[in-house]
């Protein structure tokens, strides 16, 4: 097997502290909602349960009689096709059977589409990378059934890109990870020395004479 | 392609620049070793990117030397040389600039159809020794051409459809890369997104233009029917494509964290989250952004 530390990005000197931060980024990084019905979805879930893997022998490794608590996060699993008014379909999407999906998608006639017929039409196309159809079945699927959250989930993902923000990933974090490791940065030690001067010429002291 | 794929620089730290313009050079000088001089003037950051991707995704290869070229005779750079990622980034490059100048002549005007033919003698020569080192291309290359004929041709056609085969071209290229199932699969995501995205914000910067000539732009069919009765149907066309960029940017960043990465990550991180957002806002508010040239 491969070296755990490696796959969580750290080094065996690593403390206890820095490993559980490591893997939480990374578990944030490849979170089964990331994924959810995106074609990728097996590569990320393997990534996800290689990370848990290697969470949870290190953790052993320390604690050689500790408890096995709060480890595999991020396992939640994802079943849909009971309840669905297209079983079948929703299998063959499950199954990254997209063509043979969408032809019997396509043969539903238009009068009987409902909100799930909209959100597993949505999902081919999604996962095709045609996104602008996507959304707009999503949404669809949303309008004729606000309340189920799954449809919510997906449409409301896709809003939440279009404003430009990134899965929970490096988005505006570039470079972020190894300034966290030391818990405080020189830009941190700045802002802390500047508020303590606030602070003393409030108080009528001052800590940095000169401002 | 077309140069939208890029670094931002100020963010670059310096052994970073020097190592993605020794990748630029190398590829450059690649082009001229193999087809030519004049294939070196079509040189793009795109390409530049796609053989920073293949190094990082293969382990080993790559070595860089000092090197002089034509366009700095006198001080010596760092440059990639020759190696087999260079190699099929360069044949990529070729097959590419064959399909651009195909569209263009189908798209253009008269005088400029006959412009196209007298000047595609070379890029149809660099086209043929490029399937030749490369066979799978010519296969990836004739189904686009084809597809994106047929689909402009179709009333209707949508912003999702238009996007298809450009799209589908980058995700098989860059498919290529690995040969691992899985890593195939991320990355042929990750090229389609990438497509996708260059497709679009070509259209976006196209935009302007087109709407006064009328030529084909997915944006425009957009525009004609959702966004007629806006006050400002331009802006609004504008505000709906940069969403939809977006959306193709957050799922291309979900695809991308999945590939395996063994070197250059900060470079690559760096395009991907500060580069081409920062492009996409050079297109948003100058609009045109059509910068091709060699000199970093």
């Amino acid at each position: 097997m491969t070296d755990p530390y490696k796959v969580l990005g750290v080094s065996p000197s690593a403390s206890t502290e820095e490993i559980k931060n490591a893997y939480k980024q990374l578990a944030k990084k490849y979170h089964p909602d990331n994924y959810a019905a995106s074609p990728l979805e097996e590569v990320a879930n393997e990534k996800m349960a290689e990370v848990n893997e290697a969470y949870d022998q290190i953790m052993n490794e320390r604690r050689a009689s500790g408890d096995r608590a709060n480890s595999s996060a991020g396992g939640q699993q994802y079943s849909g096709a009971a309840g669905s008014s297209y079983p079948d379909i929703r299998r063959l999407i499950m199954q990254n059977r997209f063509e043979e999906a969408e032809m019997l998608l396509d043969g539903v006639p238009v009068a009987k589409r409902d909100a799930e017929w909209h959100f597993l039409k949505g999902s081919v196309f999604y996962s095709r990378g045609w996104l602008d159809d996507a959304m707009a079945h999503f949404s669809s699927a949303c309008q004729m059934n606000p309340n189920n959250p799954e449809y919510r989930a997906a449409y409301q993902r896709m809003m939440w890109q279009k404003q430009g923000n990134m899965g929970g990933s490096a988005n505006g974090q570039y470079r972020m990870p190894n300034q966290n490791v030391g818990g405080c940065s020189a830009c941190d030690c700045c802002s802390g020395l500047i508020c303590t001067d606030c602070c003393c010429e409030c108080m009528g002291g001052d800590c940095i004479p000169c401002c | 392609m077309f140069g939208y794929v890029r670094p931002f620089k100020p963010e670059l730290k310096i052994n970073e620049f020097d190592t993605y313009k020794g990748i630029y050079c190398g590829l450059c000088k690649q082009l001229g070793r193999e087809y030519g001089q004049f294939s070196r003037m079509t040189l793009s950051y795109d390409f530049a990117f796609l053989a920073m991707l293949s190094l990082a995704v293969h382990e080993t290869g790559g070595r860089f030397e000092r090197q002089v070229c034509a366009a700095h005779p006198l001080k010596k750079k760092p440059c990639l040389c020759c190696c087999d990622d260079l190699s099929f980034v360069a044949a990529c490059a070729m097959a590419m600039l064959y399909y651009k100048w195909k569209d263009n002549l189908v798209d253009s005007g008269f005088w400029k159809r006959v412009f196209y033919r007298m000047t595609g003698f070379p890029a149809r020569r660099a086209y043929r020794k490029a399937v030749k080192n490369y066979p799978v291309l010519e296969e990836i290359m004739e189904t686009t051409i084809a597809k994106q004929q047929e689909t402009e041709k179709t009333l209707n056609c949508t912003i999702d459809m238009a996007a298809e085969a450009s799209s589908r071209a980058l995700a098989l290229i860059f498919e290529q890369l690995t040969d691992d199932e899985k890593q195939k699969k991320v990355l042929h995501r990750f090229g389609f997104l990438l497509g996708r995205w260059i497709y679009l914000i070509d259209a976006l910067d196209d935009l302007k233009d087109d709407w006064k000539s009328g030529s084909f732009n997915p944006l425009l069919i957009w525009a004609k029917e959702a966004a007629a009765g806006a006050d400002h149907p331009e802006e609004a066309t504008k505000r709906y494509a940069e969403g939809l960029i977006n959306v193709t940017h957050g799922e291309m960043a979900l695809a991308f964290e999945l590939i395996e990465i063994n070197r250059y990550k900060s470079i690559l991180d760096n395009i991907l989250y500060l580069g081409l957002p920062s492009v996409k806002k050079q297109v948003l508010s100058h609009g045109r952004n059509k910068q091709n040239d060699g000199s970093l």
